[in-house]
């Protein structure tokens, strides 16, 4: 099988990834509860990895909170920080782990919020719609760094700027992105970045992070054991216990601890990633019918392109491709504003998303596999 | 024993990783005498002096809640 769905998961986990989580299930118990050998030794597993989080990050190892996902690490920094009354911005290429949260808040009237249109090919009409958008009650601002539907990257320093600027929290929902493109929280000005860890981190699923830089700001929404201050029942204000309620997914962090750790050894990735995705631009070319969604003239991406073919539905399309061992996500890709903005609601997009795995070979078959299914249908 | 008492396991790991980047070894454990208000939280012993080791904790404001004693004295 040729897999093709990377921004889902990637795929295959590297051997070191799988042998880390065998470990923890073999050797490790509950970490930091306990004194005894296993349960420290857990913890230290659990630490390094937070270590190297905060090091690839630019953050301090107690701000790095394990979650089960990126979209539970969204919904504390969404949920945790608006109050009453409150305004919030979100950018237009966001996916339901954004809209949805922002949309029930403003459902149960709580906040208000506003879509900030991207503009994929010029940064300075984007930055300008967030400034637009922002009033005098907006304590907020939620933006995708890469949108999972079309690659495009969204100018965050300039948006963390502008945030620092006017004192609004800046959440950046780092899912399509950590691992790849380079993150720095402090120079770009994040209060609080989510991401995943079995995505560009190579980690399994089930395992997410949301990094913040001052828990005074945001509310936990699980309350419960840490292992820590456990006479008193408060929550510790102190992180990243604040937001660790019960026993963590030992296996899946150790799992992202060797997922970085192979990264690391492999430099200029993402460039050969972007490699795969401008050769099938090229070659998609050829093929009478498709309709690529690509506007980056040339800016930085990630590693994802969606196309349509002829007036098939990308559902069906995928399900071609699936039929010839190809797998690829088509459909709404849970992110009906970025679809909107790309005039692309009607029939979805058929998405290829490469990953560290792929090779030439696999955008040659897909090509291959599309020229036919355009042919079938021509004559 | 006397050791150097940390709410939480991530800032006593914080702090053993960083006294060992100044060659000072420590280790941890929970606290054998945690008071009744607070319940569960760690403690590090050191090797060598710990006032010099509760100072370069300090100096880097790794969170702490002091230094503790227990049982026969050091």
């Amino acid at each position: 099988m040729i897999y093709l769905d990377n921004a889902a998961t990637s795929f295959p986990k590297p051997e070191g990834v799988i042998r880390a989580v065998t470990y923890a299930q073999r050797y490790a118990a509950n970490p930091g509860r306990a004194g005894h050998e296993l349960s420290l030794s857990a913890e230290k597993i659990v630490y390094y990895t937070r270590e190297k989080l905060a090091l690839m990050f630019n953050s301090s190892v107690e701000n790095v909170v394990f979650t089960k996902n990126c979209t539970e690490s969204l919904n504390i920094a969404i949920k945790g920080t608006v109050s009453q009354g409150d305004h919030v911005v979100v950018s237009s290429m966001e996916h339901n782990s954004v809209l949805r949260p922002v949309e029930y808040l403003s459902s149960k009237g709580k906040i208000t919020y506003d879509v900030a249109r991207v503009y994929p090919d010029n940064d300075e009409k984007t930055l300008s719609e967030f400034q637009k958008a922002i009033k005098k009650e907006t304590s907020l601002v939620v933006c995708s760094h890469a949108s999972n539907v079309f690659g495009s990257v969204l100018p965050i320093e300039k948006i963390g700027r502008l945030c620092k600027e006017k004192g609004i929290v800046f959440v950046v929902d780092a899912a399509q992105s950590a691992g790849m493109i380079e993150i720095d929280i402090e120079k770009m000005n994040i209060d609080i970045l989510c991401l995943p860890g079995h995505k560009g981190l190579l980690g399994p699923m089930g395992t997410g992070v949301m990094i913040i830089k001052n828990a005074e700001k945001t509310e936990t929404l699980i309350h419960g054991g840490t292992g820590s201050m456990s006479l008193n029942l408060k929550q510790p204000e102190f992180l990243p216990d604040k937001f660790e309620s019960g026993t963590l997914n030992l296996p899946g962090i150790a799992g992202v601890s060797a997922g970085i750790d192979f990264l690391l050894t492999k430099r200029n990735s993402l460039e050969a990633e972007r490699a795969l995705i401008n050769l099938l631009k090229e070659d998609l070319k050829n093929i009478k019918g498709i309709t690529v969604y690509d506007n980056m003239h040339g800016k930085i991406f990630s590693p994802v392109l969606s196309f349509n073919l002829l007036n098939f539905h990308s559902e069906e399309v995928a399900e071609k491709l699936s039929q010839s061992g190809i797998a690829v996500r088509a459909g709404y890709h849970c992110s009906r504003l970025a679809h909107k903005t790309y005039e692309t609601d009607k029939n979805g997009t058929v998405r290829v998303s490469v990953g560290l795995f792929n090779q030439k070979k696999d955008i040659k078959n897909l090509v291959f596999c599309l020229n036919k299914i355009a042919m079938n249908n021509n004559m | 024993m006397i050791y150097i008492k940390f709410a939480s396991v991530t800032l006593a790991e914080k702090a053993k990783n960083l006294l060992l980047s100044r060659s000072i070894k420590s280790y941890i454990k929970k606290n054998p005498n945690p008071n009744h208000k607070e319940g569960c939280n760690y403690a590090l012993f050191v090797y060598g002096d710990i006032s010099t080791a509760f100072r370069i904790i300090e100096k880097n404001s790794v969170s702490n809640l002091g230094i503790e004693s227990f049982g026969e004295k050091p």
